[in-house]
């Protein structure tokens, strides 16, 4: 078996606890009309449990020389916690306060759809919906919009769940 | 302790480690071994062993501003079939 060029590292997530990190792409000058500045992409990961610890060990396929900005998801019971960092050389380096967030339930007695959003081809979304209990991204239903003549995303959300959505904007 | 031997402890000390100082936790089990019914240590009778160990890893619970956790060379390795697994 070989392995693909790139760098990995490990973040053990104790019990009830799942993290979850994405990486942060930037979009080519000659799309910023049609994309968003910025995307995320989710980091591929292999899990070893030890006792009642999950070693999560996380894979970056492309580091560059000035750093892979990374966002760093850690799910508890009723809160996220979110971590900025950075993976540059032979290291990943926290670079802001961890941000805890604390998330409701959505209360609602049918299904609710999400807003619309611009679904790019390969699947690197402005918006991302992650489900707290699975951190599985919730996926889009793409459907054609004759109006504008775009292929466009919808969410459906389950009654009474919460979601954590995060986007990436410009400063 | 003579005065000397604490200025040399002293002198080796930089100070406290920071944010920025990166390093592991090990713990581990250690037992003294008796041969037969020896209750008392001694070279001739008695052993340590470890039969338990544990590595304190970076917890997702614990990242703050300024940590740093080591990355490795290698990407995510690939199956037989070509796919990564």
């Amino acid at each position: 078996m070989d392995a693909i060029q790139g760098k990995h590292f490990s973040i053990t997530d104790p019990e009830g606890i799942k993290t979850v990190i994405y990486q942060v792409n930037k979009t080519k000058k000659e799309y910023w009309d049609q994309y968003p500045k910025y995307t995320v992409e989710r980091l591929d990961f292999t899990e070893e449990i030890v006792g009642k610890y999950n070693k999560k060990t996380f894979y970056v396929e492309n580091p560059q020389k000035d750093g892979n900005q990374l966002i760093i998801l850690s799910f508890g019971e009723d809160k996220v916690v979110i971590n900025n960092g950075v993976l540059i050389g032979d290291e990943v380096k926290i670079t802001k306060k961890p941000t805890p967030f604390k998330f409701d339930t959505i209360y609602s007695d049918k299904p609710v759809e999400y807003k619309e959003f611009q679904y790019t081809p390969n699947l690197k979304r402005p918006i991302s919906i992650i489900d707290p209990e699975t951190t599985e991204e919730v996926k889009p239903m793409l459907y054609f919009d004759e109006k504008t003549n775009e292929v466009k995303g919808k969410c459906k959300l389950k009654p009474y769940k919460s979601y954590f959505a995060f986007e990436i904007r410009e400063k | 302790m003579s005065d000397k031997k604490m200025t040399e402890k002293k002198d080796y000390i930089e100070g406290p480690a920071g944010v920025n100082d990166t390093f592991t936790i090990n713990g581990v089990e250690m037992q003294q071994i008796f041969k037969g019914d020896e209750e008392k240590a001694t070279k001739e009778n008695a052993k340590t062993v470890t039969p338990n160990y544990v590595r304190r890893e970076v917890l997702s619970t614990e990242l703050a501003e300024g940590m740093t956790i080591k990355a490795e060379d290698g990407g995510k390795p690939k199956s037989r079939d070509g796919e990564s697994r």
